[in-house]
């Protein structure tokens, strides 16, 4: 039918869409496995592989030469993680005291984290060395169908329409997705584009907010509202308290989170770390949801209901304990400019601003049982930390999955997969529709879907299901010596 | 990654049996043997410290100082998973359920002192049961260079060697 309507359609085994991290490390593992460039299509926006993470990082306070909360064993430009980034870190800076840091962490030191322009750097190397540019059509992906035949068809809408027109069908065998987050989170009555003027005061800390910091800097004596307690909140006050410190701006910070951390919280074997009002964990997920008993314990769980449970636990809002972050915030109650508000979001308000009163009131709902009334901050500017919004449907071609593809969720409201992470409802024929990071959020095998590791666990998986179907062939230990080999002369795949 | 209970055993047992093997292999001539002194190597009466007595005759035939560095890992491999049941138990009072390297490598002190009494109730070594006497040099030598090179195996190499490793919590089979 796609042919009778006259488009040219371009077969090509493996499609992967998104182009961001997710993609770059399912389309590296097949590569290293011995996928040629012909066999696979990357359909994405973005000039590189990490503009996306760029851009987030970015905003959210953590430039190039900043470190990113992130290991040194799992690095994004190699599906083996070693050497890992403090160890190439150590070589080049040639420091061996790094080395005896990476040997004595956590114990002795802080978790070692690598800078982001060496993740960069290294995914731009890496990208070269696959040829990942020539596997890459510019474009957004648009519809994917299942084919009568097997298989599925991929529309795609170029960046750069070609001779043929303004769209591109693919035809694959198998199909990778990986979008990434379609929205970020904003207080509840957030008017968007309605409210132009909210809209400059009321960011998210994952958008283009530079603004915020100008204006802070232009009117001494600010009030911002900081919310969540995570440590992409860590990264925006400690930009807001550095210009303090710098500029003199006399801000005042309010920080509205839920709960307050005075010290460890639970059972003794099951006993958060926490002081200071935060939660403290060294990385998103509890270290042992990295393949270790958490892992097992959760792939043993029987109910959507414990998965959602554990999941909430052990990808809880937390910070690492960061003697700067902490002595910082201390610093602010001491001298009175940093006030913790606990609470859940209400809905936010534009007000006039006129008398010194802010030009933002934020409803502040009380915790449940605690008996206290509806607290309102009237400040200058709200700067979401709260996280992003998982909403798999504000990505069409996902919510078209859904409605017509007949794509099942789980009771995460995220596609239902099985263990190679394949969307089983939308098998097709030899074809199979696979998935990575926030859009498999709560299945039933693995928990940091938005990690490092987590993304190159998810392509480990697929290619084992390849290697099955005997697409690709598998990287046992004789290969993957080989591949690791070719890799550190930085060879060809 | 981190380690399940049944990845770190396996690791363990994986690591002992080859890089510990081969290690034990090479450096066994240049350890500083007791028996030396008392007649070199290969001299001391068989039925003296048998543990494995079935053992085939090549195995006997072996000099002493191999016979004793091969058992004495043979033991490291079996305490070794008490060891780890030992590790597990006490890995659950922490928050994050991993176990730092760090103390993986300073393991090697307790297990080692543990050993060495073990090695002297299974007569694989037969000197003064005193932690400083003629034997010791030669088992710390041994057991502490296997145990750092079986350490750095597990901080790293063991990713290349499996990718299953990396991703199923150290599990290789």
């Amino acid at each position: 039918m796609v042919q009778s309507h006259g488009f040219e359609i371009k077969d090509v085994p493996f499609v992967a869409i998104g182009g961001g991290i997710g993609t770059f490390a399912m389309v590296d593992f097949l590569r290293v496995a011995g996928l040629p460039v012909e066999s696979m299509t990357v359909v994405t926006p973005a000039l590189r592989p990490y503009s996306n993470l760029e851009s987030q990082l970015d905003n959210s306070q953590i430039p190039r030469d900043a470190r990113i909360r992130s290991g040194s064993g799992d690095r994004m430009d190699s599906i083996w993680g070693w050497p890992g980034y403090g160890m190439e870190e150590a070589f080049r800076r040639r420091n061996p005291l790094m080395l005896l840091r990476l040997a004595a962490e956590p114990v002795l030191s802080e978790y070692y984290t690598p800078r982001a322009s060496q993740l960069y750097d290294t995914m731009d190397r890496e990208a070269a060395r696959i040829s990942w540019n020539r596997m890459v059509v510019a474009g957004m992906a648009r519809v994917v169908r299942k084919r009568t035949e097997g298989g599925y068809f991929v529309v795609v809408d170029p960046l750069s329409p070609g001779p043929g027109g303004s769209v591109a069908v693919l035809s694959a065998r198998y199909v990778h997705l990986s979008l990434g987050v379609a929205a970020v989170r904003h207080f509840p009555g957030f008017e968007g584009g309605a409210d132009p003027e909210q809209a400059k005061r009321a960011v998210n800390v994952y958008e283009a907010h530079e603004h915020v910091y100008e204006e802070i800097r232009r009117h001494p004596g600010s009030k911002v509202l900081v919310r969540g307690a995570a440590s992409s909140s860590m990264e925006v006050l400690g930009r807001l308290i550095a210009d303090r410190d710098s500029y003199g701006t006399a801000v005042e910070i309010f920080h509205l989170y839920h709960s307050f951390f005075d010290g460890p919280k639970g059972p003794a074997r099951f006993r958060i770390p926490g002081g200071n009002g935060f939660c403290y964990q060294p990385f998103t997920f509890a270290k042992g949801a990295f393949g270790g008993q958490l892992h097992r314990r959760y792939g043993a769980l029987q109910s959507d209901a414990e998965r959602i449970d554990l999941f909430t636990k052990l990808a809880s809002t937390a910070i690492p304990k960061r003697k700067v972050w902490t002595s910082r915030i201390e610093r602010g109650r001491r001298e009175g400019w940093y006030h913790t508000v606990l609470g859940a979001a209400g809905c936010l308000e534009s007000a006039d601003g006129g008398d010194g009163s802010g030009h933002v009131r934020a409803h502040v709902e009380p915790l449940a049982g605690t008996g206290e009334a509806e607290r309102v901050l009237e400040v200058d500017y709200v700067i979401d930390a709260a996280g992003v919004d998982i909403d798999l449907r504000k990505h069409s071609l996902l919510a078209d999955l859904v409605d017509c593809g007949g794509a099942r969720l789980n009771g995460l409201g995220q596609f239902a997969v099985d263990a190679s992470f394949e969307i089983d409802s939308m098998h097709s024929g030899n074809g199979r529709l696979f998935a990575s990071g926030f859009a498999t959020l709560g299945n039933p095998y693995l928990i940091p879907m938005y990690s490092f590791w987590g993304y190159h666990y998810v392509a480990w998986a697929v290619h084992r299901k390849l290697a099955e179907d005997g697409f690709v062939r598998r990287l046992g230990t004789g290969r993957s010596v080989a591949a690791w080999w070719r890799r550190m002369r930085m060879a060809e795949p | 990654m981190t380690f399940t209970l049944r990845g770190r055993i396996e690791t363990r047992l994986f690591l002992l049996l080859t890089v510990g093997v081969v290690w034990t292999a090479i450096v066994t001539p240049f350890l500083p043997s007791p028996s030396m002194g008392s007649g070199g190597a290969g001299m001391v009466p068989m039925q003296m410290n048998r543990v494995m007595v079935s053992l085939p005759v090549a195995y006997n035939a072996l000099p002493f100082d191999y016979r004793m560095t091969f058992e004495t890992l043979g033991l490291m491999a079996v305490l070794g998973i008490v060891w780890e049941l030992v590790y597990h138990f006490a890995q659950q009072y922490r928050w994050n359920k991993d176990w730092p390297p760090l103390f993986t490598l300073v393991a090697v002190i307790p297990e080692g002192i543990a050993l060495w009494y073990v090695i002297h109730l299974t007569h694989v070594e037969n000197g003064s049961w005193a932690l400083a006497s003629a034997g010791t040099a030669m088992f710390a030598i041994h057991i502490l260079s296997t145990w750092v090179l079986i350490w750095v195996a597990m901080l790293g190499p063991m990713k290349v060697v499996s990718l299953r490793w990396r991703f199923e919590g150290g599990q290789l089979w």
